[in-house]
């Protein structure tokens, strides 16, 4: 029942997307065992000094990465994660991300020189329209609303400081 | 009788006015963001460990023992009333208790759930009490080299379980490992792959990975493929339970526990297998076995129970040895750390006060639980009619705040960007996300451990293998790799088929006969039979990327 006919293209088919995963840790535990030479090992360091380790590690990673390659190569297939939300048949929705991206970089620019409450209010705005939030009203209502609760509740409630920026002096 | 003391000690503390207020806020906070879907009780936890950063740590604590339990119960409302586990330990309550709630019982499956949920919890945190106190004796007695070999077993189990294949948890692992090494090494002074970043001097922060992997990749994940047509959300109908569930759901609590504590106290990957086991335990016993598939409410009263002592029993080898054997007990290690606290036999002596009181409050944790969660269950599944970009937008900001209150930095927001794509990536391509948060937590552990072991035997290896007890958990180790190995090359070798055998029985079509594989090494520990989510996915859904 199994091998029935939906999965004979199962071989077929390499993804090069997860080959390329593999490969990439394979690479990164290599590169890790060439950058570990350049730790400094100090004459008075004993037996096992802050080289050991990392060299484990890194060739863990480069055995599993290729042992990885060769199965993918092989066709094996990762099942993608589901999740509650998460519809699988689609293709990937490239300018969602993209913008979402967008919105975490222009965060991460902004959040020293406008301070939390007002960069946090843009990227939170920002990320539900990337999501889909369409409707104006509810958009800019929560998107006044869930920061600034957010704002009052860890710096007023729990005492945790948060830079402000240029409200610093207004809130 | 001196830890019954302790206990009582313990109790004195959690029961004050203000510890019972953070223990009722963290049930509260838990349980709200374990319901929403999408969040698991790891990334709750994550999540909310920012909240607890302005707290004494045993008021921390005390937050932390209700957000563990409560994000535990939050998921079982959400695989009920919508069919979409969280986590992989949910997994089994959505089969029969999605089908009660569409067959008009869904007051019944969440209240088995949650009853179930609190005795199993009771029982599991009295034997807690019990066990832990006793394992720390023993752990006293271990070495360095020992506790290297308890560690190298937990890595390769829990790669082995959290995820559908062997290699991919290793290779998450590995990940995991490698950025727990950036950073100035604890005993040499020596800066190691902070590619010249001087804010990567001090590591990178466990809350910025975690919640980076976890939240910003889980919410770039879904953005990649938002469902647009809501999944279906089924009203909570039914009188609750009835006399004959009660009849029919007490053994199942009383096994589920039996199976999910001592599991949980392994180093087995959590509350996955005992959740399985019980499941298949429950129909093998059943007397109506025909109502299984269909809404049996002993395939939600079994693994709801084994879930929850599982949790209890994680805390064992956490508190004892400081070993966490799945992500949110790592991140709970994580936690303690925040506080220059080291979990293990230490603690019980240095700081018996507020290790006693977070077991206290476990206590108090679950009886508040089962009296939130019987009457306020309608409140919960408002929760999950939040329109999903306010949701996930909600996530990604409270991620961000998480993150930024550690140090103040936008680097911090950087690196959280990074590992969120990085975990965008984990989940696309199949790879489990938690090996990767024990490996970055355990790893520096592990290698204090190994260099102390390898400086008592002046570099000789030897001494890794010198005691009993650790060839015994190299020979475990190696069983858990190897056995599955030789199972499915026994099983290609006879279906000339690449992917792993799915069940022979448990699938009558192709479309479940996919689904299956996610969880085919689980059901091949439980029994044939069982199925995995049955969310329907077509087998040609991979073409789409």
């Amino acid at each position: 029942m199994s091998e029935s006919a939906p999965t004979t293209t199962w071989r077929q088919q390499i993804s090069w997307g997860e080959l390329a995963a593999a490969l990439v840790l394979g690479g990164v535990g290599v590169a890790m065992i060439v950058d570990t030479r350049s730790i400094r090992v100090l004459a008075t360091a004993n037996a096992v000094g802050p080289r050991f380790f990392p060299y484990v590690v890194g060739g863990a990673a480069a055995i599993v990465g290729l042992w990885l390659a060769v199965a993918v190569f092989r066709g094996d297939r990762a099942e993608p994660e589901a999740s509650e939300d998460i519809d699988l048949e689609q293709k990937t929705d490239w300018r969602t991300l993209a913008m979402l991206t967008g919105a975490f970089v222009a965060y991460i620019l902004l959040i020293t020189p406008l301070g939390y409450l007002l960069s946090t209010m843009l990227f939170f705005g920002g990320t539900a329209f990337a999501l889909g939030a369409r409707r104006p009203r509810s958009l800019i209502i929560t998107t006044l609303v869930v920061p600034f609760i957010t704002f009052m509740v860890f710096t007023r409630l729990l005492g945790i400081y948060l830079p402000n920026g240029v409200l610093q002096a207004v809130i | 009788m001196d830890n019954v003391g302790f206990l009582l000690d313990g109790f004195a503390t959690a029961l004050t006015p203000t510890n019972l207020m953070f223990a009722f806020i963290g049930v509260l906070l838990g349980t709200a963001v374990g319901v929403l879907p999408g969040i698991g009780p790891a990334m709750t936890v994550a999540l909310l460990l920012p909240v607890t950063f302005s707290l004494p740590p045993t008021s921390a604590f005390i937050m932390f023992a209700g957000i563990y339990y409560g994000g535990m119960y939050g998921g079982s409302t959400t695989s009920i009333l919508l069919n979409t586990p969280g986590e992989a330990a949910s997994i089994v309550t959505a089969l029969e208790g999605n089908r009660m709630a569409k067959a008009g019982r869904g007051a019944a499956a969440l209240a088995t759930a949650a009853i179930g949920s609190f005795v199993a919890g009771t029982i599991a945190t009295i034997a807690l009490s019990f066990v832990a106190p006793q394992v720390v004796k023993l752990a006293v007695a271990l070495g360095p080299a020992d506790y290297v070999a308890l560690m190298v077993l937990a890595f390769v189990t829990v790669a082995a379980v959290l995820g559908s294949s062997i290699v991919r948890g290793l290779a998450s692992l590995s990940v995991g490992l490698m950025i727990g090494l950036i950073g100035i090494d604890a005993q040499t002074g020596q800066a190691r792959f902070t590619l010249g970043i001087p804010q990567l001097l001090d590591g990178v922060d466990v809350v910025v990975v975690a919640v980076g992997l976890f939240a910003v990749g889980e919410a770039l994940w879904v953005a990649s493929r938002l469902r647009h047509t809501a999944a279906e959300l089924i009203p909570i109908r039914g009188k609750g339970m009835t006399r004959s569930d009660w009849q029919r759901s007490w053994k199942p609590w009383l096994r589920g526990t039996a199976l999910g504590f001592p599991f949980g106290t392994l180093p087995a990957g959590g509350a996955e297998v005992p959740t399985f086991l019980s499941y298949a335990l429950e129909r093998r016993l059943s007397k109506h076995k025909d109502e299984f598939g269909k809404g049996a409410i002993e395939g939600v009263a079994g693994p709801e129970a084994a879930n929850n002592a599982a949790a209890a029993g994680v805390l064992v080898p956490l508190l004892s040895l400081g070993l966490p054997t799945s992500a949110t007990a790592a991140i709970l290690l994580a936690a303690f750390q925040q506080y220059g606290l080291q979990p293990g036999p230490q603690l019980f002596s240095n700081n018996s006060a507020l290790v006693w009181a977070l077991i206290a409050s476990l206590y108090i944790g679950n009886f508040m639980l089962l009296a939130l969660n019987l009457p306020l269950a309608g409140i919960w599944v408002k929760l999950l009619r939040i329109p999903r970009p306010y949701l996930y937008a909600g996530i990604l900001m409270f991620a961000a705040l998480g993150s930024y209150t550690v140090n103040l930095s936008p680097v911090d927001l950087a690196l959280l960007l990074a590992l969120g794509v990085l975990g965008y990536f984990f989940r696309r391509y199949g790879w489990p996300v938690a090996p990767a948060i024990v490996g970055l937590i355990l790893g520096p552990v592990a290698e204090q451990q190994l260099r102390r072991a390898l400086a008592i035997s002046q570099g000789d290896t030897s001494i890794l293998v010198s005691s009993a007890f650790s060839i015994l958990l190299y020979t475990a180790t190696a069983l858990v790799l190897i056995v599955p190995l030789v199972y499915r090359l026994t099983h290609r070798s006879r279906d000339d088929e690449v992917r792993p055998a799915p069940d022979e029985q448990g699938s009558s079509s192709p479309l479940d006969d996919d689904n299956a594989t996610k969880t085919t090494e689980l059901n091949e520990m439980a029994e044939p039979g069982v199925q995995s989510t049955s969310r329907s996915v077509p087998p040609d859904r991979k073409d789409s990327e």
